[in-house]
Parts: structure tokens; C-alpha cells; sequence
């Protein structure tokens, strides 16, 4: 048998298994209610009266006119629409791409694995590590670690291999973003894999620091009484956006610490920003009448949209590798501990909420966009596990069994 | 399909027409559910197609059509409400988890349809109505050629087309990454 043969047996089995035979409940009711109050057209009026059979190849050359007028008319207006809204597309290390490892925390160290549960090693292990983040090139994994339960932490990198570990900064206490999560405000890789944003405690308050590979120690870059935690390199490596656990704003500064301010109106906003592909826009989770919603401000802040409008606790949105969604964690309010993950288009009305009996944690996105992680931690906090959700909601959940206290993660992006 | 009911219809009697409707509707809503991969749309879009077909029953010359008939407004039907704004859905997945035995074994039919499902999205809405007939109803090529109103060498191609463009979907899905670039099969 072909691989063609193959193929259609197979499309035929799956459709059939597919087939449904009845219609829904209620369906064929409203039709004949429906069919009562409608009135018939007069046949002369109706288009297929006259196309209907016998028309193939009128209709074929009729598009082929059309087509040749667009064609036609795209020469003429294309070189215009490309110099007016035309925008370039995310150049690497943004956009799709090849997924390759998921670095987690674990009790055991920095885990990494493969989405199907395979290639699973631990990377680092010994003391305390957390936060793994892989650098925008895929070739580096940063981490914080330090030798014990308690103590200041070193910001470290190591390849995906495990070899050439290097220690970018020591002696940094961190601030933890939430009492009880255990969970250190995170790292932010500039967009060629050289640096390192993360928010260290300096004293007389929270600062953003940069540390770059290669080199010992970070410099401050924002002023302590803003008390910033949460970094997000901008795509374009321009600015660094930044929570203010002060005031609860959104900021930007530049990674030499110059032109620091305010982003946008936006009030009572927590946990971290994200960054649109392209760098356009930035989402971000802020409260709404004793709620939070999940808003998209423009890059000059100039614009602020809120995109999930809904009664539940939503927070932490992740923008889809090529800027096309957004994933985020969806609590319901008065119920029981559940969350979902949420997969919404930003400028529109798609959205798809994603229920697992789990309780479901920020997503992460895979970097080829065809699936997104979160983590599921048991009520007492101690056992915890990875859940691979389809974006689509059409394959099954994959759950990967780990133990400890999974916080911080990413996935590695591939050439 | 009786013939005398869509004569029947086709002269303004409801009650045949829906008759007919009861008849079809079962059928068009899974024909419907499997181009449009979406319960609710699927449902909406067999509404509007018969409803339409109630309407415009006049443009029907040949009672004997009627069911390729009925299918071609149906598909026009898909095409509105492939077009529209999707809407808020709720998606309880199924779950696999690795650890289980019993479960694990039904991983490869699992993955078979999450392929097969994922290379059918790459496709549009007249290609997925031309598998659909022709793989799922059994419409032989020409009628299918007849239902879309188009030549039967442009049906021909594009069902052909449309499995090379499932094919290379599901190739590249079974592409498995590993760390150091390599691609397995």
C-alpha cells in the first residue's frame, strides 16, 4: 500500500470515529420554529437559480478576472501598505522556533526534560537552585544557587550540558515576590544572550541589576525606593521594563540606568510583564475592583487595553513565541483553589479557557507555539507536577511527575 | 431522500420541509462538526444551512438533488461561520497521564488523531469539505464537484493538494527535537 493509501485510510477511519449522527438536543426545534417565520424567496431572486450546475466555468473565469484585478491592484497599493503599516517580522531570537529542553526547580535541583517526558536529567544538583532560565539563544541556562536553605545566593550560568559553570554575581539577596510561594522575582536575558536583569535586594531597598556573561559582578540600574522586582528586557534590548512594589506601577529604563520612568496610567499592577514579540506592546496583570485583569499596554505607554474582562483572579500573561496569543492563569473567584489556563487573542474575541483537575500555575509557552506548560502544586504545597496543555484544547494533557517546590521554568529555544 | 416530500416542500408546504429537515439535520450537523471542528459553530451553521435551504428551495430545479443540494448550502454555511469571530469556549481536556499503564497504551492512537486533527486545521474550509464528503460521506468526486460548484479537475487537485498539505503537517509533527539539534523520526 502507497503512503498516499495510507494516508487516506487513515483520514477515512479518523473522520468516521469522528462522525457524530444525531444532532444536539433542541437543534432541529429551532429550525422548524425558525422555518415557520421565514419566508420563501422568489426563485428569480436567488443567484444559484441561475449558477446552480452548468456553471463551473463561468465561475472559474469569473475568478480568474477578479483575481487579476486584486493582483493588479496589490502591485500598485503593496509597495504602499509595506511603507505605511507595514512591520518587519520578529527577527531571532524572538518569533517561532524549535523547542527543545524545559528547565524546571526542583527539590532535586534544575531538572531539564523534554515535553514528552523524555531526555529528563538533573542539570545542577546539590544545595538550593531556582529560577532556571534559558538565554534567548538557547546555548545558556542562568540560575540562582547557593549552597544551603538559607544564606545570600549566586546568579550562575551553565550550558545546556551541564559544563562551564560560570558565576555572574554572589552575595545578592533576593527579594521573594510572594510570601509563601518561595518564589524570587525572575531573570530577564537581553535579546543577544549577553546579559542578565534580575531585581537583588541592595539595603535601602529592591534595585534592578545587570550582570553580563563573561564578567563578575552587576551594576544597579534603577533607584531602590522604586523597590523594582520583575524585569523584562525589551525585544529591541532598548529599555527594561520593571514592576514598582512601591506604588504597584509599570516602568522602563535603559540597561545603562539612564531615562528611567513611568510607562503608562496603568495602576495596581503586580507580578511580571511580558513583552509582545515584536516589542510593540507589553502584557501585564493589574487589579480591578478587588480582582485582576489581564491589560496590553502599547510599548510608549500611550495605550492601554484591557483584554480579559472577566470576575476571576487572571494574572501573569505570556505572549505566544510569534505575538499571535496570549496565555495566562485564570483563578475563579469563591470557588474552590482551581485555575485554568487561559489562551486568548489580544485584539479579539478567541479566547479558550483550559479546565484540568489541577490547579494550574502561569503558563509557559513552548517556543514552536504548539503547546504551553504550567505546574500544578498540591494544597499543601510540598508535591508539585508539569501539565503539557495543548493552546488548541484539542490534545490530551500530559502530566510529567516531579517533586519539590517547581516555581520559576522556561523552555529552551532551539536554532 | 423522498422525493415526493421535497416536491412537496419545494411547492411551500412546511411540514414536509420539516420533515425533510428531521431527516437530514443528524447528518448535516456531523458533516458540519467534523469541516468546522467546533460543536457550537457546527450547530449554528446547520441551523443557518437548512434555514437557507427553506428560504431559496426555489433554486432547486431537480427534487432528485436535493441532498447535494442541501450539502452545498451547508458548506456555504461552514464558510460564514468559519469567517466570524470565534467565541469565548470552554475546553475540558482529556488527560494522559504517562504513569499509567493503560493509558500509555493508547498513546499512539492518541497521538494519531492529535496529528491527524492538527494537519486537518492547516487546511481551509473547501479543502477540509472535499475530504470530508469524499473520505467521511462517501460523495464520489464528481458529485462533490457538483455540490461546490466547481470543475471536477479543480476538486480532483485540490483533494490531492489538500492531503499533500496533511502530509507534510503530520511529517513535521512527528519530527521529535533532541537537545544537540539532531531530528529523530
Amino acid at each position: 500500500m502507497t503512503a498516499r493509501h495510507d494516508l487516506e485510510r487513515q483520514v477515512s477511519s479518523w473522520l468516521q470515529s469522528e462522525m457524530s449522527t444525531s444532532a444536539p438536543p433542541g437543534l432541529l426545534d429551532a429550525i422548524q420554529r425558525e422555518v415557520e417565520v421565514t419566508p420563501r424567496r422568489a426563485a428569480w431572486r436567488i443567484a444559484d437559480r441561475w449558477l446552480w450546475r452548468h456553471s463551473a466555468g463561468l465561475r472559474v473565469v469569473a475568478r480568474g478576472v477578479v483575481l487579476m484585478l486584486v493582483l493588479a491592484a496589490l502591485v500598485v497599493v503593496l509597495p504602499l501598505i509595506i511603507g505605511i503599516v507595514g512591520s518587519p517580522r520578529p527577527a531571532p531570537p524572538f518569533g517561532l522556533t524549535r523547542a527543545g529542553l524545559i528547565a524546571v526547580d526542583t527539590a532535586e535541583g534544575i531538572v531539564i526534560g523534554l515535553a514528552d517526558g523524555t531526555q529528563r536529567d538533573v542539570l545542577v544538583a546539590g544545595g538550593q537552585s531556582v529560577s532556571p532560565t534559558w538565554s534567548r539563544d538557547g546555548l545558556h541556562l542562568a540560575f540562582w544557587h547557593r549552597p544551603g536553605e538559607s544564606g545570600p545566593w549566586s546568579l550562575a550560568v551553565v550550558d545546556p550540558d551541564g559544563q562551564d559553570r560560570e558565576v555572574l554575581a554572589e552575595g545578592i539577596t533576593l527579594k521573594v515576590r510572594e510570601e509563601g510561594l518561595n518564589q524570587p522575582s525572575n531573570l530577564s536575558w537581553s535579546p543577544d544572550s549577553t546579559r542578565i536583569a534580575f531585581a537583588a535586594d541592595v539595603g535601602s531597598g529592591t534595585s534592578i541589576m545587570v550582570a553580563r556573561l563573561g564578567r563578575s559582578g552587576a551594576i544597579q540600574i534603577t533607584d531602590p525606593s522604586l523597590e523594582a522586582i520583575d524585569p523584562a528586557w525589551a525585544p529591541n534590548g532598548g529599555v527594561i521594563a520593571f514592576q514598582s512594589s512601591a506604588t504597584f506601577t509599570l516602568h522602563v529604563v535603559e540597561p545603562d540606568g539612564s531615562d528611567a520612568r513611568r510607562l503608562s496610567t496603568l495602576t495596581d499592577t503586580f507580578l511580571w510583564p511580558d513583552w509582545s514579540p515584536d516589542g510593540s506592546r507589553l502584557a501585564t496583570t493589574a487589579g480591578v475592583d478587588e480582582q485582576s485583569d489581564i491589560f496590553v499596554v502599547s510599548a510608549d505607554g500611550s495605550t492601554v487595553t484591557n483584554v480579559s474582562h472577566d470576575a476571576s483572579q487572571e494574572f501573569s500573561p505570556t505572549w505566544s513565541p510569534d505575538g499571535s496569543r496570549l496565555a495566562w492563569a485564570r483563578a475563579p473567584v469563591g470557588g474552590s483553589a482551581r485555575g485554568y489556563v487561559v489562551v486568548a487573542d489580544p485584539d479579539g474575541p478567541n479566547l479558550t479557557e483550559m479546565r484540568v483537575d489541577a490547579d494550574l500555575a502561569p503558563p509557559v509557552w513552548s517556543p514552536d507555539g504548539t503547546r504551553v506548560y504550567s505546574y500544578v502544586q498540591a494544597p499543601d504545597g510540598t508535591f508539585a507536577e508539569l501539565v503539557i496543555l495543548d493552546p488548541e484544547g484539542v490534545a490530551p494533557v500530559v502530566r510529567l511527575p516531579a517533586t519539590g517546590n517547581i516555581g520559576n521554568g522556561n523552555w529552551q529555544r532551539l536554532p | 431522500m423522498d422525493r415526493v416530500l421535497v416536491e412537496r416542500a419545494m411547492a411551500g408546504d412546511r411540514g414536509a420541509f420539516n420533515d425533510l429537515a428531521a431527516l437530514s439535520v443528524g447528518r448535516l450537523y456531523g458533516v458540519a462538526t467534523l469541516i468546522l471542528r467546533d460543536p457550537d459553530r457546527a450547530s449554528d451553521a446547520t441551523q443557518e444551512a437548512l434555514i437557507a435551504a427553506w428560504r431559496d428551495l426555489s433554486a432547486l430545479r431537480d427534487p432528485d438533488r436535493f441532498d447535494a443540494w442541501v450539502h452545498r448550502v451547508l458548506v456555504r454555511a461552514c464558510h460564514t461561520e468559519a469567517r466570524r469571530d470565534r467565541r469565548r469556549r470552554t475546553v475540558e481536556i482529556r488527560e494522559l497521564p504517562l504513569d499509567d499503564h493503560a493509558a500509555a497504551d493508547e498513546l499512539p492512537s492518541f497521538v494519531d488523531r492529535d496529528q491527524l486533527e492538527r494537519g486537518f486545521r492547516h487546511l481551509g474550509v473547501e479543502e477540509r469539505a472535499i475530504i470530508v464528503l469524499h473520505h467521511a460521506q462517501g460523495f464520489p468526486l464528481a458529485e462533490i464537484a457538483d455540490v461546490l460548484g466547481l470543475p471536477l479537475g479543480t476538486v480532483k487537485s485540490r483533494l490531492h493538494r489538500s492531503l499533500q498539505t496533511m502530509r507534510a503537517a503530520l511529517d513535521a509533527d512527528a519530527r521529535v527535537v533532541t537537545m544537540d539539534g539532531e531530528r529523530i523520526a
